[in-house]
């Protein structure tokens, strides 16, 4: 089934290319520059989601997001310039399943409209149940880390490794620490080493496995699992 | 005297007091005046036509003074030439002073006493039996003076308590509130210069807005153009020159950053945008942003009140420092955990190093040092964004050279929150590239 998107953003080119991508990648894309047009074709036609740019001529971005939140739980991916962080709240706040800075690299726009429009077939997921950094997704629920959508390989240990790290993520975590947290584990553990397990969820979630950006090693001190990740 | 309003209520009180002094010395000087002797001499020559002569018997002279007593309700006493009384009634009065050649006021104790000299040169003492009336104006007086300073106390109090308002969101204004504005009260020239500042806080809120309005519009009409060469990159047909196509996607990837760090900078300048304060692992952070340039990350966890996005822009822009200047060998990052909330970081890398003279200059935006081996390459606003992220942090960023060459960048931070970070802003609005951020204990 071809994925129907609405897109609300001025400008025209950026528009058409999004739309183009897009479409080489199976999607069908409506595009509207004003919010009031956008807001007009909602109700008319069948939408799987939103793109909505956050400057429109007549009106802010958020204002549109809280206009439809109010009417239906459509997906809404926001696309914004501002670089601030209280904006990413206040979108998400809003209603807006999430958001993306400009310029954006094409692939994390694919894999986040993908993410959205998933999760919100998966209705009912808590947010606790779910962790999602950039293109990766931890979900505990399935017990499985998705990267741009798509399911990795991880064994029972290996997850709850990384649901541990994940969850303490932005904290240096010693490798004691982690033992200790997994210890239910401690047939699987005793096989091979910590540092084993973690260069294999590297060698299934990380771009280039040599050179880790989502579990990083620090010297003497443990594992970091990244706060911010995919973001160039 | 720290307070105004202690003294202006000094000062009014002084007043009230000297004019107390000053009436009384007036009143003094008032009864050694002519007029009241002349007067007094009138009265004498009166009571002489009325008091029977000398030459009358005593009796008769005793029963009109006891009846000119009655009438003046006065101790009155008739005495002869040489002082001996001749008739007298109520208390007896203190004797006439030998010296006493005219009419007047004899200042005595028991209150005073009038003595009138007659024409055939008897004298007549009296004194009223209201002689008390004296002390009774003097603790009327008093009470008076209690009654005006009580009651004037709040009225100064309102006048510098205005002010004292006012002066609260003056600082609150400088300090980055642009909403600060004070309650108009009364209509004197404290009111009026509530009413100017108002106006000014207006103004500026007005103007700060534009111009934010302006940086918002400049960063949207900029990264709109990016994500559309972004996006035709991704679309660009063919896979041949792959490093082509990766230099021009960072070449986009560094002028977004350079737009980022140009609104960043405007941002911290005008005290704006929201600065989100949680528990920062400055070695997680320094690990996470050192995967990205292959530096090498060492020390010990420290954990900061501190904004992440800020701390990761300052390491950031170290890092990017030394990768440029030090011909792609990876920087050295080390975390100390000086104390409770107390962090040193340092970036260190093999490039060729800043000559002293460079090391403060060198933390100026858009500073080039002299020989940059570079050619064009300057530091932009990297450094400036580092050295005012620190000083947000309550420390500061400094260059020294490394031991066996290279450079050394020193972060002292420190935990904030809000109140420490609004007098952190309002003691660096005058002085924020000043070497006078706070220093650590050299480590």
């Amino acid at each position: 089934m071809t994925e129907h998107i609405l897109m609300i953003e001025d400008d025209e080119s950026l528009a058409a290319l999004i739309a183009e991508y897009l479409g080489t990648m199976g999607f069908k894309v409506t595009t509207r520059r004003t919010a009031a047009d956008g807001l007009a074709l909602l109700p008319q036609e069948a939408f799987d989601a939103l793109i909505l740019d956050v400057m429109l001529p007549d009106s802010d971005g958020f204002e549109v997001c809280r206009q439809v939140r109010a009417r239906s739980d459509l997906p809404i991916l926001m696309l914004t310039a501002r670089g601030d962080e209280t904006d990413r709240i206040v979108g998400l706040e809003l209603g807006a399943d999430d958001y993306l800075p400009k310029p954006f690299n094409p692939r994390e726009l694919l894999a986040r409209l993908r993410a959205i429009l998933r999760r919100r077939g998966s209705a009912g997921v808590s947010s606790t149940e779910l962790l999602r950094f950039g293109r990766l997704e931890i979900d505990r629920g399935a017990r499985v880390a998705r990267l741009d959508g798509l399911d990795r390989a991880l064994t029972s240990y290996q997850f709850d490794l990384l649901w541990t790290l994940a969850t303490n993520a932005g904290r240096v975590m010693s490798r004691d620490a982690l033992m200790d947290k997994l210890r239910g584990h401690e047939a699987e553990a005793f096989d091979r080493s910590l540092d084993v397990h973690v260069s294999r969820i590297r060698a299934a979630l990380e771009d280039d496995p040599k050179h880790p950006r989502r579990i990083i090693t620090v010297r003497g001190a443990g594992y970091v699992f990244a706060k911010r990740q995919d973001i160039e | 005297m720290r307070r105004l309003y202690l003294k202006i209520y000094a000062a009014f009180i002084g007043i009230l007091l000297l004019f107390g002094v000053l009436l009384t010395v007036a009143w003094w000087l008032l009864a050694m005046d002519n007029q009241e002797n002349r007067t007094l001499e009138g009265m004498g020559v009166v009571l002489g036509e009325v008091l029977p002569s000398a030459t009358k018997p005593t009796m008769t002279l005793q029963t009109k003074v006891e009846e000119l007593a009655a009438l003046f309700r006065a101790d009155l006493s008739v005495l002869a030439p040489d002082g001996a009384v001749l008739a007298e009634s109520g208390e007896a009065l203190p004797p006439l002073p030998a010296d006493q050649r005219h009419s007047g006021w004899l200042r005595v104790t028991g209150g005073p006493v009038i003595a009138l000299l007659l024409p055939d040169h008897r004298w007549v003492l009296a004194r009223s039996h209201h002689r008390h009336r004296g002390l009774g104006l003097l603790l009327g007086l008093s009470l008076l003076l209690v009654v005006i300073a009580a009651g004037s106390y709040p009225v100064v109090r309102r006048v510098t308590r205005r002010l004292e308002r006012l002066q609260a969101q003056v600082e609150a204004l400088g300090a980055g509130e642009l909403t600060a504005r004070v309650k108009v009260e009364g209509n004197d020239e404290v009111a009026e210069l509530a009413r100017s500042f108002n106006r000014t806080a207006e103004r500026i809120e007005r103007l700060v807005g534009a111009q934010k309005s302006v940086l918002a519009n400049v960063s949207h009409e900029l990264r709109t153009p990016l994500a559309r060469m972004r996006m035709t990159l991704e679309l660009l047909p063919g896979e041949e020159r792959p490093e082509l196509r990766h230099r021009l996607a960072k070449d986009i990837a560094e002028l977004d950053e350079l737009i980022g760090e140009l609104l960043l900078a405007s941002q911290l300048e005008a005290r704006e945008g929201a600065v989100h304060i949680e528990e920062v692992d400055l070695l997680a952070l320094a690990a996470e942003e050192a995967a990205g340039t292959n530096a090498d990350v060492s020390g010990e966890p420290a954990r900061l009140q501190a904004d992440a996005r800020l701390l990761r822009r300052l390491l950031r822009n170290l890092l990017q420092n030394a990768k440029r200047h030090a011909d792609g060998a990876p920087a050295e990052v080390t975390v100390e955990r000086l104390a409770e909330g107390v962090a040193r970081m340092i970036v260190a890398d093999r490039g060729p190093g800043v000559p002293e003279s460079e090391r403060e200059r060198i933390f100026e935006p858009f500073y080039r040092l002299p020989e940059s081996r570079r050619g064009s390459e300057g530091a932009g606003l990297g450094l400036a964004l580092v050295r005012q992220i620190a000083r947000m942090h309550g420390g500061d960023a400094r260059c020294f050279a490394r031991a066996g060459g290279g450079s050394s960048f020193v972060v002292d931070l420190r935990s904030i929150d809000q109140t420490s970070l609004r007098q952190v802003w309002y003691s660096h609005s005058n002085s924020r590239f000043a070497s006078s951020g706070p220093q650590l204990p050299a480590g």
